[in-house]
């Protein structure tokens, strides 16, 4: 490589880093663990309501040893929070105007929210006997001290309207109480404050800021104003910080166990900076064009991807590792350049087998996935190409290995021999295994619960649970959503939905709903009230006499009359309140999705879904998301996908050697390890018990590239003797490199890496015993076979 | 319609809170906000006659109230029907039946207000007072009479004015008189004007709002 060609490509690496440094954000988002393009309309809107107003509220329960000190502490806490500049509204008092606006608002609209089934029920409320029924509840409450307020509404208002519809818009707020102007918790214990983010919950850095801020802030309060002040708070936000911090240190720990591991290996067998700098080149390379091309396609990149990439020197690494080896042990008799003219077959074969197993990821519909699969893809071609063409021209700098590699690899080929000298039948035995293993395979216990794929800091777990219990006890994963093609049609969806709804919370199989209902009826069905009501013309006099019979004067109610001989104004439509000062009620129930209208409804006390959904039979466009178990569905599907895929990589990986090598021996030789080492794994976790979940499979992948890999450089290097040994001490450095990568995820927090690190450290080593024994089994390099493979 | 919600709210506190009121420039007026913000608490029960324009005749209930320096307050209507106030600090909880569900009126700017000059009251902050209503003060220590005009909106605008009567320590009557001519006449019967409340007397009004047995027994 000439020296201007050098320094360009060390100007583009340093431009690449500048960019990564800039750009790297690592997000957490597990919406982006759900498909793309799927068929379902219901994964897209899983997705929208992972990110919902519902979602950026984060609850705020301050304590102290006296209910006074928690108050004035959030009084001024909230003062300090609506100047954050994250902060997109904060509530910690009650909105002394809002009972103005229902009431402007909904009063002249009364008559049309009477009855949800009016048709079946206003006749039964408006018979002689129910009036009079009414009548007597009225003047009865008329002792009460709130007579005056009753007094008025009634002479308007004697069918009780307005107040079914207050009843119903507070039935579905928090039961919080008010102390000193204060919001706090029923039983009078924490002072509350709510508030709203502008950032998604899942935008990890904003989230972290923002409750960095607010925690340092609520700190000097506490200091200040003693008393034990304790901050505890409900956010989603708060997980996807603890994620980010967990996977990050996970990162950062494997880089560093990973990095340390390698280059005790290589001050073993290479015993030289240099020779460990040049070999780095091919993987870092291939995580920077990875990084690169990640960030400048995808925006961010995921956590689980970051871990992957770092977990990716392990595979680039042995082209690098293969060639610097092989350079060392013969370094007299062949260049550099040619060395890797001859090598490039077996690195180019070995990448794209690798490459090919990753496809299947990058066929399925999950936008997290197809990350990984472009990122190792890019990362793994990325450092093929710093293998084949940087190397060379640095190879003329390494020094020479030290005498041990020279005796390793000897010892190695002597082992390998001896192999050889085994009796075939023997050689043969891991097929045995692998038949018992196939047979175990089914008793394997598949987990789908995406719950235990990540792992939460359980104090964190506690606390958001504590705050929610002491403020809102509705299931944040469990909806109803009505999908229709406009607002009304969406709105009277609703009300069907309502209805259904109420009937199984009167089954038990509720214990509530929290529904746009509770604000907006479509206009058809207030319309239907108003024609009940003009269905009957002498209404006004039917309730003036049965007033009248309990001891109220006759002509009390005349403005009632007179609003129904009036015509009845238009029916409320969204648009009116969408403009009103009520118009952030409407948002956590309604929002536009796609080409529909969607509306939701919130589930509280949902125990088993049947009875749930069998409520909602034969509501078209309306649908049951149990977030939780509909995701592990998906994960599921994505599992049996996956296995499918594994299944499609293999046969692509399956053609390539095929293709390469048209005789069916080194195929099998070459292909043998990569299938066995899959049936080990999972034969293994069969046998431990331990279920097997969506990222077992997804490291099987990875170790099944790996595992071909190593076939192939064993077979490709079988037809020159004199390297054989040569070829067994790189990859037993490949091998024990991604083992030290890999073997530093098994100690991660997470479940899910923890899966990764298990699985592909046992397979790659599994797959470096299997690839000369398959060599060896099928005769490959013994007398009288071609040596020319 | 002219009231608004937060109006009637507010008249209907009124309609009951004002169970002794304050004064004008007279001595005795100071000595019975004196003796008002030195009791240990009160407990009183009530015959009430509401003249309303909604119904044909006067509307009759039996209750008790009870007041806990320096800011509680309870008003338990048992008869004909249930129903209570209870007033803690700002806190403002009613109830309508005895199986009905309690309406947090603490939210209410009006209620808040209210329950001030109900403190203020019983807390003899004369100055306080004098900024709320005009204050009229007639009679002597042995039958007075205090007569509240609001000054402001909103009860201004609900309640023309409270008519506090009584004798030495003890109010025996308070009419409340609206603006659209229905009145409420509040009477006083047996009424412990240093009444100590015990914990879980304190427990049951407050805490668990219902009036204690031994005050539904006098009458």
């Amino acid at each position: 490589m000439s020296r201007r060609a050098g320094l360009a490509l060390a100007a583009v690496a340093a431009a690449m880093i500048a960019y990564c440094a800039v750009h790297l954000r690592v997000g957490t988002d597990i919406t982006r663990f759900l498909p793309v393009g799927s068929s379902s309309e219901l994964a897209v809107l899983s997705s929208r309501l992972a990110d919902s107003p519902l979602t950026r509220t984060i609850v705020l329960s301050i304590g102290a040893d006296d209910l006074s000190t928690a108050v004035a502490a959030a009084r001024e806490l909230s003062v300090a929070l609506r100047a954050h500049p994250e902060v997109a509204w904060v509530r910690s008092d009650v909105d002394e105007t809002a009972i103005e606006n229902i009431y402007q608002l909904y009063f002249p609209h009364r008559l049309a929210f009477l009855s949800d089934a009016p048709e079946r029920e206003l006749p039964q409320r408006l018979t002689e006997a129910a009036l009079r029924q009414r009548a007597r509840e009225v003047r009865q409450r008329l002792t009460s001290p709130a007579s005056s307020l009753l007094e008025r509404l009634v002479s308007a208002d004697p069918l009780g309207a307005f107040e079914r519809l207050v009843a119903g818009l507070k039935a579905g707020q928090p039961a919080l109480r008010l102390v000193d102007g204060q919001l706090t918790t029923p039983d009078g214990r924490y002072a509350i404050v709510l508030l709203g983010t502008h950032s998604s919950a899942f935008d990890s850095g904003a989230q972290g800021r923002l409750l960095g801020d607010l925690r340092a802030c609520f700190d000097d309060i506490a200091v200040r104003r003693g008393h034990g002040l304790d901050l505890e708070l409900s956010a989603v936000g708060a997980f996807a910080v603890d994620a980010e911090r967990s996977i990050k240190a996970d990162v950062y720990l494997i880089a560093l166990c990973s990095s340390v591991g390698v280059a005790l290996l290589f001050v073993a067998f290479v015993a030289s900076l240099r020779g460990l700098l040049i070999v780095m080149i091919a993987p870092l390379s291939g995580i920077l064009v990875a990084t690169t091309l990640g960030l400048l396609v995808f925006g961010q990149l995921d956590g689980l991807t970051m871990a992957f990439g770092t977990s990716l020197m392990g595979i680039a690494i042995d082209y690098s590792n293969h060639l610097l080896i092989h350079h060392g042990l013969a370094r007299h008799r062949t260049s550099p350049g040619r060395l890797a003219a001859r090598l490039r077959p077996s690195l180019t074969l070995g990448a794209l087998t690798t490459v090919a197993s990753f496809v299947g990821l990058g066929l399925t519909p999950f936008p997290a996935f197809r990350q990984m699969a472009f990122f190792a893809t890019t990362g793994v071609l990325a450092g093929l190409a710093a293998s084949l063409w940087l190397l060379p021209s640095l190879l003329a700098y390494a020094p020479a290995l030290p005498e041990r590699s020279a005796h390793t690899a000897a010892r190695l080929d002597r082992a390998f021999l001896r192999l050889q000298a085994l009796p075939r039948g023997l050689l043969f035995s891991p097929l045995v295994l692998a038949a018992l293993a196939a047979a175990a395979i089914p008793a394997v216990q598949w987990s789908d619960d995406l719950s235990k794929l990540s792992h939460f800091d359980p104090k964190l777990v506690a606390e958001d649970q504590r705050v929610r219990e002491r403020v809102v006890r509705l299931d944040g994963s469990r909806f109803v959503i009505a999908l229709a093609s406009d607002p009304e049609a969406a709105l009277a969806k609703n009300d069907a939905v309502h209805a259904r709804l109420e009937q199984a919370v009167a089954a038990g199989a509720l214990e509530g709903t929290r529904s746009l209902h509770a604000l907006l009826w479509s206009a058809d069905l207030q319309r239907r009230n108003l024609a009940v009501l003009s269905g009957i013309p002498d209404l006004y006099a039917r309730v003036d006499a049965a007033f009248a019979a309990e001891g109220f004067r006759p002509g009390a109610f005349r403005s009632f009359g007179e609003t129904l001989a009036a015509p009845p104004p238009p029916p409320l439509r969204l648009a009116e309140l969408q403009s009103s000062p009520l118009a952030a009620l409407l948002a956590p129930f309604i929002f536009e999705f796609e080409d529909s209208v969607a509306v939701v409804t919130y589930l509280r006390g949902f125990r088993d879904p049947e009875p749930v959904r069998a409520a909602l039979a034969g509501l078209e466009g309306v649908h049951l998301l149990d977030q939780r178990s509909f995701v592990d569905d998906i994960y599921r599907e994505f599992r049996q996908t996956s296995l499918r895929q594994v299944l499609f990589g293999g046969g692509l990986v399956l053609a390539l050697l095929v293709l390469r090598y048209r005789a069916w021996r080194p195929v099998a030789a070459a292909f043998a390890p990569s299938v066995l080492v899959a049936l080990f794994v999972l034969a293994v976790l069969a046998w431990l018990g331990e279920p097997a979940n969506l990222l077992h499979v997804m490291s099987l992948v990875m170790v099944t590239g790996m595992g071909v890999d190593y076939g192939i450089f064993c077979v490709d290097s079988i037809g020159r003797r004199e390297e054989f040994g040569a070829t067994l001490l790189s990859l037993l450095l490949s091998c024990l490199t991604t083992a030290f990568v890999f073997g530093t995820l098994a100690f991660s927090d997470q479940p899910s890496l923890r899966a990764i690190g298990v699985t592909t450290g046992v397979g790659v080593v599994l797959s470096y015993l299997l690839a000369p024994l398959a060599v060896a089994a099928l005769g490959l390099g013994s007398r009288g076979e071609d040596r020319r493979v | 319609m002219r009231f608004s919600a937060v109006c009637l709210v507010s008249a209907a506190l009124a309609s009951t809170a004002f169970a002794g009121e304050p004064a004008a420039d007279s001595v005795e007026l100071t000595a019975i906000l004196d003796r008002m913000a030195s009791t240990s608490g009160v407990e009183a029960v009530f015959d009430e006659h509401k003249e309303l324009g909604l119904l044909e005749r006067p509307l009759a209930s039996h209750g008790v109230i009870y007041f806990v320096p320096p800011d509680r307050f309870a008003r338990f209507t048992v008869s004909p029907g249930f129903s209570s106030l209870i007033v803690q600090g700002d806190d403002v909880r009613l109830r309508e039946s005895r199986d009905g569900e309690q309406i947090d009126l603490s939210g209410n700017r009006v209620a808040r207000v209210f329950v001030e000059n109900f403190v203020v009251l019983w807390s003899g902050d004369r100055d306080r007072l004098e900024q709320l209503y005009a204050p009229e003060f007639r009679g002597d220590p042995a039958a007075w009479e205090l007569r509240l005009v609001p000054r402001r909106a909103p009860l201004a605008d609900v309640i023309a004015a409270i008519t506090l009567r009584g004798d030495h320590d003890a109010m025996k009557e308070m009419l409340v008189e609206e603006r659209d001519g229905d009145r409420t006449v509040t009477r006083f019967g047996t009424t412990r004007s240093n009444r100590v409340f015990a914990p879980e007397e304190l427990e049951q009004i407050f805490s668990a709002g219902e009036p204690l047995e031994s005050s539904q027994q006098e009458r």
